[in-house]
């Protein structure tokens, strides 16, 4: 299952995220539904990899299995080498606080903080300090070093999804997932946020799951997952857009 | 519509619960408080026609004007006791015979006279025969007293002294204790003693010559043949006898069973009172839900709005679910009412205050009255949430709903500055959760507010009474201190009771020199009024006009009279005015000097002050209400006293303060109810907060906060909530003060700021607020992130 790339310089056994054998069943008896049916995966670190699926296709179910926001029914993951599924409410806390980073489709600031104080928000709640060269550079580099002050009410919709990847990233997570980041925006707003995305990726070498159905989005990655009925059925190493919706229609017409 | 409101209610059962909570206090407290009193209505009415039924008439001495049974600062005149056979002689009168019933007191085992009084001590002329119609006392055990030396007392006292037939027992009536043997336990009517008195039946003759009275007695109780009526008789005995006064028992009140009518009364209005203000702090919770609930269902409005409800139906199941809340809080007030008055009734018992047992009585008018305060102040409350509700366009529906984004008035704008400095130090030490907590507090400040201003009623009062009470022992002890001139001062052994000139007698035999301060009633201007005298020198007028060489020289026509009185009649020094005494006696006096009165005056001083020679022509009453003594060992002069307390001066006006204090911590009680009420307001605000920031709960959860943190957040908000309460009942409180003491500052009532007392409240609140946080902190902490995130 696993796919090592050609330009990937990490080996395959130091994966940032690995799955095993994974699960999910929603409710039980007859009306039970497997939303994940047996899935094993490894993202190295370093790698920007896409899930992609149609509705119910379990994609975000895996999401959030593999971000230890739910528990598998059977199987594993593993995230930066430790076993999160049997991981208590407490550990789970210090888990997010250190190796993972969220971007969600509506962006989720909160309200009553400026841009940089939701950036600055992990480090807040975490307790840990970084030096305000390193915050100055990260809101330089998603563009809002004018607009530090103004609150999530006060910014397009662009703007707020670009805080909010500054958010993901200021901890330095060993993970960052990103639930259909560029859902709510408009292409060009949405392009920017890939860019960022994909330069975090590139320049820092940021482990990045990304779910979406975009095929545009999904070609910025170096890989895409392919998810049916619960199941992976397409693994790509960097296809173009074209190859995607190929392979999306494949992917469908099974 | 209905259904619809309906199910929402029930939906939301917590919520629904914890509005209903607010107003449930407040019905209760106004449902006990009328069960309670009718209760003890009820028993004294029982012990009323126990006392007074088979009585039809009473003779009595003719007074210049009525004189109440509970004026205990009266003496009520007596008549000759030969008037009893001239009674009995008259047609219609079937059984008639001499009372007389003044004080006297029981010496407990350990030397102390037992009760809180009233103490009856009764003259009661066994040996008429049916005389048992016109006493309410019913031998238990033994018999009658029949001579010197012989009582009868109240079946309590002897059961707690284990006292019975037989024992050898002290009495005292103000003076020296007297030896008796008991010879017979009696009841009250149906009880072993009526509520916390004590009395002590002795043969007539006895109680002659206990209390004094010579040939004397206070009065003829009179039944009446079969077949003439009461009222009749009163007409037949007063054409015969014009020299007395012919006046049914009830109207005679001789057991003083108007006063606790009277305190029965006060009792019910401070009830209500705070629980008005219950109500008034639940009322304030009831909008604030209400407007939040609309608010959050903005969107389910404009759906409804967009099916084809009219505004009118948008209104009614807002108002609907409003009064759904009011008749069920109201139901559940009125019957935890009834389990108040339940709980007292077990309290009085458990503290031997003995009541008939006229079982609990739940008047109609208390199920009316609390079902119509509580849904109506419920459905007063949502009128303004369902106006509101109903300008709710149908365009809402598809819109992304974000309540509370209205205009920020100034009242909000004050709520948010407050928020943002109160904010602070959660801010400083509550890390991320407190500075969040802040921005929470301060995000609707409207809402924050309407929260807070449930706390602020409460606070407010506390404040203004904490305040006025430190002015008024502020300025009750310095006066005191000023007009007390003697190092001791004397009293009954429960601190109050007069004392019988003996006391004072004994004092100045032992050396000591002796202040007597008498009272008694008289009519100036057409008003009673209490006339004083001072027999001694130990007193010192606050002085507007005269000095103190004024009050040595009053002579047979002098008078001293109180600033405000002589204001109110017109009179400066030189004028004239009279005074007509109960048995009639008209004095005409001169005011000779002007003093000043505190506005609490413990000592009980009327408004004129007459010399002792004026005194004597006129008035009878020469119980001494405080004795003050100097120069000498006043206890030991006492030792043959049981019923005298001496203390230094100091430690008089010590205990008089500690009564000021008791009353504070009774008033501190009953608004904590208020108190408690807003802390329902605030958990219900922070429960709705919690609902509609699910999503941000989630997302603060997924980026790395702890369960502990998001319980903090919460808990640093409800404190900030708090705090903004308090502080600003507390400004409220001061300001409302600084009004009332202002307005009293002639009287000498000051206004200072309780600091040490301010710093307590905002630690109270503090306290509230983390009490209100608990149960919306555990469901924000418990909140599932992943559903959290998934809520829209």
């Amino acid at each position: 299952m696993t796919v090592a790339l050609a330009h990937d310089p990490v080996p395959a056994t130091s994966a940032a995220v690995a799955a095993r054998a994974l699960t999910r069943r929603y409710g039980d008896g007859e009306s039970a539904v497997d939303a994940l049916r047996g899935v094993s995966l490894e993202v190295p670190a370093g790698q920007f990899t896409a899930v992609m699926g149609p509705s119910g296709s379990g994609k975000s179910t895996l999401m959030h299995l593999l971000a230890g926001l739910d528990r598998p029914s059977a199987g594993s993951v593993h995230v930066g080498g430790q076993e999160i599924s049997t991981m208590g409410e407490r550990q789970l806390t210090k888990l997010r606080r250190k190796h993972i980073g969220f971007v969600f489709q509506s962006f989720n600031l909160l309200p009553t903080l400026t841009a940089e104080e939701n950036v600055t928000l992990p480090l807040t709640i975490a307790r840990v300090k970084r030096p305000a060269g390193e915050l100055d550079s990260l809101l330089d580099r998603v563009g809002l070093t004018d607009r530090r002050d103004h609150k999530p009410s006060e910014l397009s919709g662009g703007q707020q999804q670009r805080v909010a990847i500054a958010r993901a990233l200021v901890a330095k997570p060993t993970v960052l997932f990103a639930d259909e980041p560029t859902g709510n925006l408009d292409s060009a707003a949405g392009a920017a946020v890939l860019a960022l995305l994909r330069d975090a990726v590139t320049l820092d070498g940021q482990t990045t799951v990304m779910v979406t159905h975009d095929p545009r989005a999904a070609a910025a990655a170096d890989r895409v997952l392919f998810l049916a009925d619960g199941r992976i059925v397409g693994d790509l190493a960097a296809p173009t857009e074209d190859e995607i919706i190929a392979a999306m229609r494949e992917a469908s017409a099974r | 519509m209905t259904r619809i409101a309906l199910k929402s209610l029930a939906a939301r059962r917590l919520r629904t619960a914890l509005t209903a909570l607010a107003i449930v206090l407040g019905v209760a407290m106004v449902s006990g408080a009328f069960t309670i009193t009718d209760t003890m209505r009820g028993a004294a009415d029982s012990l009323s026609s126990a006392a007074y039924d088979g009585t039809d008439a009473v003779v009595t001495a003719r007074t210049a004007f009525a004189v109440d049974a509970n004026d205990w600062t009266a003496k009520r005149p007596t008549v000759d006791g030969g008037l009893l056979e001239q009674v009995r002689s008259l047609p219609g009168v079937a059984v008639a015979a001499a009372d007389i019933t003044d004080e006297a007191k029981i010496i407990k085992r350990d030397g102390k006279p037992a009760g809180d009084g009233p103490y009856f001590g009764v003259g009661f002329d066994a040996t008429t025969p049916g005389a048992e119609r016109l006493t309410p006392f019913r031998l238990d055990t033994g018999r009658w007293a029949a001579g010197p030396g012989e009582v009868v007392i109240d079946a309590a006292s002897a059961e707690d002294q284990d006292y019975g037939v037989g024992s050898d027992i002290q009495v005292t009536a103000r003076g020296e204790a007297h030896d008796f043997r008991v010879v017979g336990t009696a009841k009250f009517g149906s009880v072993k003693s009526m509520g916390v008195t004590t009395s002590a039946v002795f043969d007539l003759a006895a109680a002659q010559q206990l209390f004094g009275r010579g040939n004397e007695v206070d009065g003829i109780l009179v039944a009446g043949r079969e077949g003439v009526p009461a009222a009749e008789l009163r007409t037949r005995l007063a054409e015969a006898l014009p020299q007395a006064q012919v006046v049914s028992a009830a109207e005679q009140d001789r057991f003083t069973l108007e006063g606790l009518e009277q305190f029965i009364s006060i009792i019910r209005i401070a009830l209500l009172v705070f629980g008005g203000v219950a109500v008034l702090v639940g009322a304030f919770t009831i909008f604030n839900t209400l407007s939040i609930t609309v608010a959050q269902r903005t969107r389910e409005l404009g759906l409804l709005r967009m099916v084809g409800a009219a505004r009118r139906q948008v209104l009614g199941s807002v108002l609907v679910e409003a009064l759904a809340v009011g008749v069920l809080a109201s139901v559940v007030g009125l019957v935890a009412g009834l389990g108040l008055a339940k709980a007292l009734d077990a309290l009085f018992d458990a503290m031997k205050i003995s009541l008939p047992d006229a079982g609990t009585v739940f008047a109609t008018r208390t199920i009316v009255v609390s079902l119509l305060v509580g849904t109506g102040v419920t459905l007063v409350a949502g009128l303004l949430p369902a106006w509101r509700a109903t300008r709710v366009s149908p365009v809402a529906a598809l819109r992304d709903a974000t309540p509370g984004a209205g205009r920020v008035r100034l009242p909000s704008r004050a709520a948010r500055a407050m928020a943002s400095l109160l904010g602070r130090p959660a801010q400083a030490i509550g890390g991320a959760s407190g500075g969040l907590a802040r921005r929470n507090a301060m995000r609707q400040p409207g809402r924050t507010m309407t929260t807070a201003v449930a706390l602020t009623i409460g606070v407010a009062l506390v404040t203004l009474v904490t305040v006025v009470a430190a002015g008024l022992k502020d300025t009750t002890r310095g006066s005191l201190e000023q007009r007390i001139a003697a190092s001791h001062v004397v009293t009954g052994a429960d601190g109050w009771s007069p004392t019988g000139p003996q006391v004072a007698k004994t004092l100045a035999d032992a050396g000591l020199a002796v202040t007597t301060i008498h009272q008694d009633r008289a009519l100036a201007f057409g008003d009673k009024e209490t006339v004083n005298t001072f027999r001694g020198d130990g007193w010192r007028f606050e002085w507007v006009r005269g000095d103190d060489a004024v009050a040595g020289r009053l002579g047979v026509d002098g008078a001293v009279v109180d600033e405000g009185w002589a204001t109110e009649h017109g009179l400066a020094v030189g004028d004239g005015f009279q005074l007509t005494s109960a048995t009639g006696t008209q004095l005409d006096l001169i005011v000779r000097g002007i003093e000043h009165s505190p506005v609490i005056d413990v000592t009980g001083l009327g408004p004129v002050t007459v010399g002792p020679a004026a005194y004597d022509r006129a008035f009878e009453n020469e119980v001494s209400f405080y004795t003050l003594a100097s120069g000498g060992d006043a206890a030991r002069a006492l030792a043959a006293f049981p019923d005298t307390k001496s203390r230094t001066t100091g430690a008089f006006v010590d205990e008089n303060m500690q009564i000021l204090d008791q009353l504070l911590a009774i008033f501190y009680v009953l608004l904590a109810l208020a108190v408690i009420v807003s802390l329902f307001g605030i958990v219900n605000t922070l429960v709705l907060a919690t609902f509609e920031r699910t999503r941000e709960l989630g997302t603060l959860r997924a980026v790395g906060m702890s369960r502990r943190q998001v319980r903090r957040m919460v808990r640093h908000e409800s404190i900030i909530t708090a705090l903004i309460g308090a502080v600003s009942g507390m400004a409220l409180g001061l300001v409302l003060a600084a009004g009332v003491t202002s307005a009293f500052s002639d009287e000498g009532l000051s206004f200072a700021i309780p600091a040490g007392s301010l710093i307590a409240f905002a630690a109270v609140a503090v306290v509230a607020g983390v009490l209100a946080a608990v149960l919306p902190a555990r469901r924000a902490a418990k909140m599932n992130v992943l559903v959290a995130l998934a809520y829209e």
